[in-house]
């Protein structure tokens, strides 16, 4: 185990290292490399081979950031800010407001490349919008404030978590006829996996809750020492990865699973705290950070190998993204820091991932 | 983060035209010099344009974690935690509710949810009452006792249209229900920001001021009536005895007890300690040191429904250390 010998060095220096004075709130890597930063300033920042970053202000001033994702076509970002505004930021820069929900903070944003649909959620109100970034459809029928949204793997169902459970809406017919999904508790954060089976939620008590649709089974994974607040998935075979506790938790969904089985504990003795995971996109290997600044790439197997690429420097890591072929991992911290890694080799065809 | 560097949170209650308005907009206007974000109720009056108002919705949630009366503000766990993230540094957050809310489950928010308790913390809760009204309103909700029990602060407002016998017999009816609490009188809200932000500090030491065995003249009209009672012990206390009967008290009792307050001389520690809690949900941290020459003498006061003086009077005496 590579951890014990080496615990005090890190391994891999980054490739560069950004700083900003505002608190960065998520990452986001586009489809031709470009990092987009959402900061707690209210603008984006763009980072590419240039020697400074491009700057777009798509919120006001003295708002923040805090929601961003990549929009469809991956040359832009969606963000919702604290200013109540929804606004699009390509790559070059350009912004496009889409939509103003005043005195609202809007969090809550989800895109489907595949459905070519993305959401936003202001309050009890969810708006669905079209490629061109134009609402097509609304509805508040949810009842309280909306946490997470996520869509189904092929872009037709809308799962939206809120207290009590989830609403699932089809997007053609938003409004109409929502099948519900009840658990009593505050549901904070939902996610759909990867071969649209399963919904899981986060919640404000420590634990996941997960609904299959097929039966409506109950799925429940609890004994997290904090809320969890960024959840990821490994297709196949399909697992869950998790922060909110001392190591990232991942839940395998086969051969039973996960329900009645130990989850893989991965990046264990580093820290007190994962606050983010992100999953690599080919290769069973997740990205942690720690709530003391550290980064650390751990193996799904064996399940014990560790690379810490970051050490500690006090502030939360708030945001990972792997770029699209997994070359580069980007990081973002409570501190305004923005760590971007070369990762040549986590990109090379390695152990097939089936038989983790 | 140490509990300096937490950004102070004052949550306003107060009936609908009490005059909570006025003051938040003085608070928004800035002329004091400080930057305070407000959170304003889904009914609230705030017309103002402005990037520091947030509008929340007043979700009570119940914790699915087995404590009966531990019930949250949903939204506020969201908006406070989004507020921080923001570029600068707000001096203080002010939390307007609405008329008949029931300040428990604002208070209890930064005791249960940990990104929020990590951050911020209650500094006070300043409650705003029309002298004029009070006794119609103690007559006919639950909801005025309750405000005024939970408050650390209270702006008795529009003592300009009530006569001075009058105001004597208001105060006194406050008194009966929080003898902790500190009454400014106003006219139009008109009050100093800083006399009611950022207090805390200073305002838990009133607890020292109370004159114990202070009985709430309500207590013996009717069960229901919310009351207050206070007691004074100069032998030191032993920590672990005060834990275990105050965990036991509030598991058992913390429905009817609103709030409790105490500055505690601890044996063997050169600091005051401070204990206060909502309902069930109790914290205690290291207070400033006891003076050379000041008596070290501890206070506890509780305020609530249905409160057995007698046998909590019994059970602070079985908590002074051997």
């Amino acid at each position: 185990m590579l951890l014990l010998e080496d615990a005090p060095r890190v391994l891999a220096p980054p490739r560069r290292e950004l700083a900003f004075d505002a608190a960065v709130t998520g990452v986001v890597f586009l489809a031709d490399g470009t990092l987009a930063a959402g900061l707690g300033d209210g603008t984006v920042r763009l980072v590419t081979d240039d020697p400074a970053p491009r700057i777009a202000q798509p919120h006001r001033d003295g708002s923040a950031v805090l929601a961003l994702a990549i929009d469809f076509d991956g040359a832009g970002v969606l963000t919702g800010g604290d200013d109540g505004r929804l606004a699009r930021t390509a790559g070059d820069g350009t912004v496009t407001p889409l939509a103003e929900f005043p005195g609202r903070q809007v969090e809550v944003v989800a895109v489907s490349i595949a459905g070519g649909r993305s959401a936003v959620a202001a309050g009890r109100e969810v708006s669905l919008l079209d490629r061109s970034g134009k609402i097509v459809a609304a509805t508040a029928d949810h009842p309280t404030t909306v946490t997470g949204l996520a869509l189904n793997p092929k872009g037709k169902r809308l799962a939206v978590s809120h207290y009590g459970g989830v609403t699932l809406w089809w997007t053609g017919k938003l409004g109409e006829a929502p099948a519900q999904l009840r658990w009593r508790g505050s549901h904070i954060g939902v996610s759909w996996s990867p071969d649209g089976s399963i919904v899981m939620t986060t919640m404000q008590e420590r634990e996941l809750h997960g609904w299959r649709l097929l039966d409506g089974q109950h799925l429940r994974m609890a004994g997290y020492a904090a809320k969890v607040r960024s959840m990821d998935w490994l297709t196949r075979p399909m697992t869950l990865v998790t922060s909110g506790a001392e190591c990232a938790l991942a839940w395998k969904f086969s051969g039973g699973g996960p329900m009645g089985t130990a989850p893989i504990e991965l990046g264990r003795g580093l820290g007190r705290l994962i606050t983010c995971v992100a999953v690599h996109p080919k290769r069973p290997l997740v990205a942690a950070g720690f709530d003391d600044g550290q980064v650390a790439l751990c193996a799904l197997k064996p399940a014990d190998a560790i690379v810490r690429v970051r050490g500690i420097d006090g502030a939360r890591i708030t945001s990972l993204a792997w770029s699209r072929d997994g070359t580069r991992l980007a990081a973002g911290t409570a501190a305004g820091v923005v760590p971007i890694y070369d990762l040549v080799n986590a990109a090379a065809p390695g152990p097939k991932a089936e038989g983790v | 983060m140490t509990s300096t560097d937490k950004i102070p949170v004052t949550v306003l209650t107060g009936y609908l035209g009490a005059g909570k308005t006025t003051l938040l907009n003085r608070v928004l206007s800035g002329q004091h010099g400080r930057k305070y974000a407000v959170i304003v109720n889904e009914f609230g009056e705030i017309g103002i344009d402005n990037e520091l108002v947030v509008n929340a919705d007043e979700e009570v949630f119940e914790m699915n974690n087995g404590c009966i009366c531990c019930t949250v503000r949903g939204d506020l766990i969201r908006i406070i935690s989004n507020l921080l993230k923001r570029k600068g540094r707000f001096d203080g957050i002010l939390i307007e509710t609405t008329g008949l809310a029931d300040p428990a489950p604002v208070a209890q928010t930064f005791f249960v949810d940990d990104d929020v308790r990590d951050k911020a913390k209650l500094d006070s809760i300043v409650t705003v009452v029309d002298a004029k009204h009070l006794a119609a309103r103690l007559q006919d909700s639950h909801e005025a006792a309750e405000q005024i029990a939970f408050a650390d602060t209270i702006l008795l407002n529009k003592v300009d249209l009530v006569p001075a016998a009058d105001l004597h017999a208001v105060e006194a009816r406050i008194r009966a229900i929080n003898p902790t609490a500190t009454i400014h009188r106003t006219e139009r809200c008109t009050i100093p920001v800083d006399r009611i932000l950022d207090r805390r500090a200073f305002d838990l030491d009133r607890i020292l001021a109370v004159e114990p065995d202070f009985l709430g003249e309500d207590t013996h009209e009717h069960d229901d009536a919310v009351a207050s009672v206070a007691f004074q012990e100069e032998r030191p206390i032993d920590i672990n005895k005060f834990n275990d009967w105050m965990g036991g008290l509030l598991r058992t009792r913390g429905q009817d007890i609103l709030r409790s307050k105490g500055i505690l001389n601890i044996k063997g520690s050169p600091d005051r300690f401070i204990f206060q809690a909502v309902h069930m949900l109790a914290e205690g941290d290291d207070g400033k040191r006891w003076g050379r020459d000041e008596p070290r003498v501890s206070k506890l006061v509780f305020i609530g429904r249905n409160l057995d003086g007698a046998d909590l009077r019994t059970g602070f005496a079985s908590c002074v250390a051997d």
